[in-house]
């Protein structure tokens, strides 16, 4: 049996830490509980946790500063928990370095569902290849916003993104200049094999050159390589904000 | 004073200017009025003064000469515009004497003369400068001579100059006038422009409490306002974030503990009463957070949006078809658009089994219609239906959940951007949900 992956919860309601453990166990993950910053910070030194769920509000340090001290000593994801709806909240949250973002109460499966996909996207890369985490990533006078969801043009025009669309683009712009192949690119956005035959990626990936303006037949930004897969043709800046 | 304003028109700005002019004519009429009689005055005194001169040298002249030869010394005697003639006792004028100048001739003659004026002018003052016609003026020794005008004598025509100066200083007492009533009503219009803004825009910079102490109290009693309004706003939201965050932990609890149920069914079932409890809080929060959306307004490639609506709904097994397109990108609210045309496109899944999306685009307005093939709404409740917590039949929408806010949300959301929904039930059956944008002059980038 393969060893299980370990989360580790960080929530000060112990009925909800205590649910959370028995549900993810149920569900093939190894989980340690911890009520406040203290704890989180000794059971990472007790176990091998490969990704933490943090809720936003706990007594003694409030999740998002655990979250930038998490992110300032370790590459460990992070999903965020909070019981605030609020759109700023989200923002604030993946600025401070969290991976994913949920709403309480969310649904058990969505919740493992994101966890699945958080570990698949880390693990997709070597650890030293792991791109560092900036809120805006920028190229050929595009803007992407990764806490936004937002695409912005070069003139200034915010175009929004379907989910599939905003994905596939944060994977090429994570490996600017590096062919990924249709295979892998599957794999990457929708956590599974992709099929003989499968034409979904290619139709993602014209969908997106309509976004980026980018003529079909003579590609400048997102270009194919014939027989391998699809690359990103321009240099990425990591930026804190738009411009 | 009742002042009927029927026919007036119906800015304060022409209402006063109006007002203004109209007591500045008639001031200025009246003074005009009252310098005029004064200079005639004074015209007519020198007049009697000069004719008192004429009338004593004639009486001298032919006093000192003897009665006989008055009649041939007449013709002799220079009376520019008069006529001097000898009159008999019955021809002499019954008016009785008036005037200065009686003393002003027994003054010239070192005594007192009997001296009647000549009729017609008798009830006539000196008021308006007319002088009587002449004068029957007695000698001593009895006999009467008359001195008569050879024509009325008008008061001097106004100076041409005088009216020039009249018609500047009324020039300039008007455009002045009109100054003043611009500062009294741009104050006003700041203040309703003011009030307009907060409508839309709680969080917009306070008035200026400048100028004069009305304008400056006026601006301070409506920035109070807003200050009072903002507080009662945020306040409200911060209770409901407080009670909605006390309601999420429990649900989660609940949500989780869910999961634990056996029976599969049950388990179903109540995973979607808590969706639906936590659809409830999350919809009720978008509601009363809507309109106080600091969102930042930019320029949205509408096509872009309406596409990635359509995917991720795909995603979720529902085809969105999509007709026509944005000719220009549109300056608004991402984030509340996107929202507004969810609960739309819902609405349509919802009721209407499929959701058709169409835009018509043009320089002045964007429109989006979202149309489905369901039974579409009473005539009746077509108008009722975006009010809040309104839903048209209880039991359908028990059966498909929902709190009755989404078209309220989308409705106030087209009205944040100076637009409108509007609802029509299609000829062809099924609802068409017309978002209406107004594309503002100027706002495209």
């Amino acid at each position: 049996m393969e060893k299980r992956d370990c989360i580790l919860i960080v929530d000060d309601e112990p009925e909800i830490r205590r649910l959370l453990v028995d549900y993810l166990t149920r569900n093939n993950f190894e989980a340690v509980a911890a009520r406040d910053g203290r704890e989180m910070w000794q059971a990472l030194e007790r176990h091998a946790i490969d990704l933490v769920v943090l809720d936003l509000m706990l007594p003694d340090t409030d999740g998002l500063t655990l979250c930038r001290e998490l992110r300032a000593k370790s590459n460990l994801p992070v999903l965020m928990l909070t019981a605030l709806g609020e759109e700023t909240d989200r923002i604030v949250g993946i600025e401070m370095g969290a991976d994913d973002y949920l709403v309480k109460p969310f649904n058990p499966r969505e919740l493992l569902a994101r966890i699945k996909s958080i570990l698949r996207r880390t693990r997709a890369l070597p650890p030293n290849l792991r791109p560092e985490s900036a809120r805006c990533l920028c190229f050929a006078g595009w803007c992407l916003d990764t806490a936004e969801r937002l695409l912005t043009a070069p003139d200034g025009v915010a175009t929004p993104l379907s989910g599939g669309e905003y994905r596939l683009l944060h994977i090429l712009l994570d490996h600017p200049n590096r062919v990924l192949s249709r295979d892998r690119l599957t794999e990457m956005i929708h956590g599974r094999e992709a099929e003989a035959y499968d034409r979904a990626i290619d139709v993602q990936v014209s969908r997106l050159r309509q976004r980026l303006r980018d003529d079909s037949r003579e590609p400048k930004l997102i270009k194919t390589v014939r027989g391998e897969g699809y690359v990103l043709a321009a240099s990425v800046q990591r930026q804190a904000s738009c411009i | 004073m009742h002042l009927s304003w029927r026919g007036l028109p119906s800015s304060l700005f022409v209402r006063m200017a109006l007002i203004l002019l109209l007591g500045l004519l008639v001031a200025q009429g009246l003074s005009f009025w009252l310098q005029w009689g004064e200079r005639a005055t004074v015209v007519s005194q020198a007049r009697g003064q000069n004719f008192a001169d004429r009338m004593a040298e004639a009486v001298r002249a032919l006093e000192a000469i003897a009665p006989a030869e008055r009649s041939a010394a007449l013709a002799t005697l220079p009376y520019g515009d008069w006529q001097v003639t000898l009159i008999t006792e019955d021809q002499v004028s019954q008016n009785p004497p008036r005037g200065a100048i009686g003393a002003m001739l027994s003054a010239r003659l070192g005594s007192a003369r009997e001296i009647r004026p000549l009729g017609g002018a008798a009830g006539m003052g000196m008021m308006h400068g007319n002088m009587p016609r002449g004068f029957d003026v007695r000698l001593q020794g009895g006999q009467w001579l008359r001195f008569s005008g050879a024509r009325e004598l008008a008061p001097p025509a106004l100076p041409r100059d005088l009216i020039l100066r009249l018609a500047v200083t009324l020039m300039i007492v008007t455009a002045v006038a009109m100054l003043a009533v611009r500062q009294a009503t741009q104050p006003l219009k700041q203040l309703a422009q003011a009030a307009d803004t907060l409508g839309r825009d709680l969080d917009a910079p306070a008035l200026a409490e400048a100028g004069p102490t009305e304008t400056r109290r006026a601006a301070q009693a409506f920035n109070r306002m807003q200050a009072r309004i903002k507080r009662l706003v945020n306040e409200r939201s911060r209770a409901l974030a407080a009670v909605s965050h006390d309601l999420r932990t429990p649900l989660t609890r609940l949500r989780l503990r869910a999961e634990l149920v056996d029976d599969e069914k049950l388990r179903d079932q109540m995973a979607a009463d808590l969706d639906a409890m936590a659809a409830m809080i999350d919809t009720t929060l978008d509601y009363l957070r809507g309109l106080q959306t600091s969102e930042a307004v930019r320029p949205i490639d509408i096509n872009a949006l309406l596409a990635s609506m359509s995917e991720d709904a795909l995603v979720l097994g529902r085809p969105i078809s999509i007709q026509g397109q944005a000719l220009a990108p549109y300056t608004g609210r991402l984030l509340a658009l996107r929202r507004a045309l969810q609960n739309l496109v819902d609405n349509a899944v919802k009721y209407g089994a499929c959701a058709h999306l169409r835009i018509e685009d043009d320089a002045n307005e964007l429109r989006i219609m979202v149309e489905d093939e369901g039974p579409g709404i009473e005539p009746g409740e077509l108008a009722r239906v975006t009010e809040p917590y309104y839903r048209p039949d209880a039991s359908r929408s028990s059966a498909t959940g929902g709190v009755g806010l989404g078209l309220s949300i989308a409705k106030d959301i087209a009205l944040l951007h100076g637009g409108n929904l509007v609802l029509a039930n299609r000829a062809q059956g099924g609802l068409c949900a017309t978002l209406k944008l107004p594309r503002v002059a100027g706002a495209a980038p």
